[in-house]
């Protein structure tokens, strides 16, 4: 723009302006700041260093199933069946299912994975628990 | 991974080069580098893509072989049409729309799956293709709890494929399969470049209706953005924009195809409303070239194998007997819920009124009502009519008191977001109409 045969420089008001506005809103304390803030200096470094690793963002997936996952791959498990409780519980199976493979279920394996208070099938003995989740092993 | 994923970039323009290729040449100046033959370049990129998956079956042969054809296809490409080639100046809306690219791809990478249907259906085929490194029934796609098995595969076979690319599986990564969706869009929407009241409110509708679909991983997103697209693409072609345009409306249809079942819907529904107007007399069809119509069918082939593979692996897929549509004909409640929740969905709503006023100003104030706008709208209802159908025989919950309710609550909400998409193209494209004879008219004032 040209005013009176100067010329002013727009593109450098316009992102001092723009920083200065984020300044402001980094610093003014409001919800949207302190949202804003948490992106910033938490959620995106978080993000960007999960980003480039093996299995990042499985944080998101409900307790339980994290639980499941652990005890999983912790004991190198190939394959396993569910309890019929769980298998019933679309919920908490499908999400443990999806995010546990390539370990696949199947009905001749011998790691068995339930709910902690659920009793086991006869000759099955607890591994581990975690989290509301247990893995057995059986016969 | 950083190299493996720039790559890509280049990978499904090489890809997808066959229709700068095939037209070389003879694409008119005006045509030369538009946002209908970059998206038709990068639409049919995709689709060829899905196509090789499927018909190799195994990712690193398809990917080896893929890279070969773009290499070469874009290399052959690039030399035929050299004397377009011109040093990018990216500037006012092609910036704005490379800054909204670089914002959106940012917001899907750094954002990990967390949507119900992206972590159980698209991207969990996505890993088994993966960790099995091919894509066949034995992968494990026959297990019980194989969610909709037999849904199309073009998103999670570009998932296992930058999976592949960079050697491991996470919850980030694999989701660039979304952000390589993104540019047919956003190339749609910079076709509205010279009329600014149709571009804002493009813009405005592209991101208002897909909204978290944009970014979670289902697919309704998408769909209803490729559905709007098409439809843009199909009323320029209308238009006289030529065979590009032409190309462009069959890419963005071919990649419906490969997302979800309901791009069957969409061909239906365009496919009635052309006929419809054919018949009417209100439609005339510009001729293609005979190179444009040889590559027509090019980017529904991903979409035929896949049907084709389905049928030959006897995968599980969901019938819906019409008998439940006869029994829910006799429930007044039913089909109030359906009514409510599809015909009265505020997306609908808007989008229906927004068409509505668009079609009457454009009756008013242009010469008339652009066949592009009429055959994006009645496309619209069209598809609006199927999904009742669809809720109307919908078999799930039909024994169960109130499964057609929650079934209505999760599924009806995503599914009419094509709906309104091509309705809001429709107001789109009649606005332009507006704006082009506005401009004349200043122009050809005193």
């Amino acid at each position: 723009m040209r005013a009176g045969g100067r010329s002013w420089p727009i593109a450098p008001a316009a992102c001092a302006g723009a920083i200065g506005a984020l300044l402001l809103l980094l610093l003014s304390g409001t919800p949207l700041s302190v949202s804003f803030r948490g992106f910033l200096t938490e959620r995106l470094p978080r993000n960007l260093a999960e980003a480039g690793r093996p299995g990042g963002g499985e944080r998101r997936l409900p307790d339980p199933v994290r639980a499941a996952l652990g005890l999983l791959r912790d004991h190198d498990v190939a394959a396993y069946r569910v309890s019929r409780r769980l298998g019933f519980d679309p919920g908490l199976w499908l999400p443990t299912f999806a995010a546990a493979w390539p370990i696949r279920p199947d009905e001749g394996a011998s790691w068995y994975l339930a709910f902690s208070d659920e009793a086991l099938p006869a000759g099955c003995r607890t591994v581990e628990r975690r989290a509301g989740m247990q893995l057995a092993r059986c016969p | 991974m950083l190299a493996a994923l720039s790559l890509s970039w280049l990978y499904v323009a090489g890809l997808g080069a066959a229709p700068a290729l095939a037209l070389g040449p003879a694409v008119p100046d005006k045509e030369r580098g538009s946002p209908h033959l970059l998206a038709a370049v990068w639409s049919f990129g995709l689709c060829i893509n899905y196509a090789l998956a499927l018909a190799i079956g195994r990712l690193g042969p398809a990917l080896a072989l893929g890279a070969g054809l773009a290499l070469l296809l874009g290399l052959a490409a690039l030399w035929r049409n050299r004397s377009w080639l011109r040093p990018p100046r990216p500037a006012g809306p092609v910036a704005l729309a490379l800054l909204l690219l670089v914002v959106l791809a940012a917001a899907i990478l750094l954002d990990p799956l967390n949507d119900w249907d992206a972590r159980i259906i698209w991207f969990f085929q996505g890993k088994m293709i993966f960790f099995a490194g091919e894509i066949s029934p034995g992968i494990g796609l026959r297990l019980p709890a194989v969610v909709h098995p037999d849904y199309p595969k073009l998103v999670p076979l570009l998932a296992a494929e930058t999976a592949a690319m960079v050697g491991f599986w996470n919850e980030y990564l694999p989701k660039l399969s979304l952000v390589l969706l993104l540019p047919v869009p956003v190339l749609a929407l910079l076709s509205l470049r010279q009329r600014p009241l149709s571009l804002a409110l493009a813009s405005f509708g592209f991101v208002a209706i897909p909204w978290q679909f944009i970014n979670n991983g289902s697919m309704d997103g998408y769909l209803a953005l490729y559905a709007g697209a098409a439809a843009l693409f199909l009323a320029d072609w209308l238009d006289g924009a030529g065979d590009s345009a032409l190309l462009a409306a069959a890419g963005a249809l071919g990649v419906a195809g490969g997302l979800k079942l309901e791009a069957e819907i969409l061909y239906l529904a365009f496919g009635l409303a052309a006929s419809a107007l054919l018949l009417a007399g209100r439609l005339r069809l510009p001729r293609p070239s005979p190179a444009a119509l040889l590559l027509l069918p090019l980017p529904f082939a991903g979409f035929v194998l896949w049907r084709a593979l389905v049928w030959h692996w006897s995968l599980p897929v969901e019938h819906h007997p019409l008998e439940t549509a006869l029994m829910r004909l006799s429930q007044p409640h039913a089909l109030r819920l359906i009514a409510e929740r599809v015909l009265l969905d505020p997306r609908v709503v808007v989008a229906a009124l927004l068409a509505a006023g668009g079609l009457i100003l454009s009756r008013r104030c242009s010469a008339g009502l652009p066949a592009g706008a009429v055959l994006a709208v009645i496309a619209g209802l069209v598809y609006l009519a199927a999904l009742c159908m669809v809720f109307l025989v919908y078999r799930g919950g039909r024994d169960i008191p109130g499964g057609l309710e929650m079934e209505l609550a999760t599924a009806a909400g995503r599914l009419v977001r094509t709906a309104s998409a091509l309705l809001l193209v429709g107001t789109v494209v009649a606005l332009r109409e507006v704006e082009r004879w506005g401009a004349l008219g200043r122009r050809s004032g005193p």
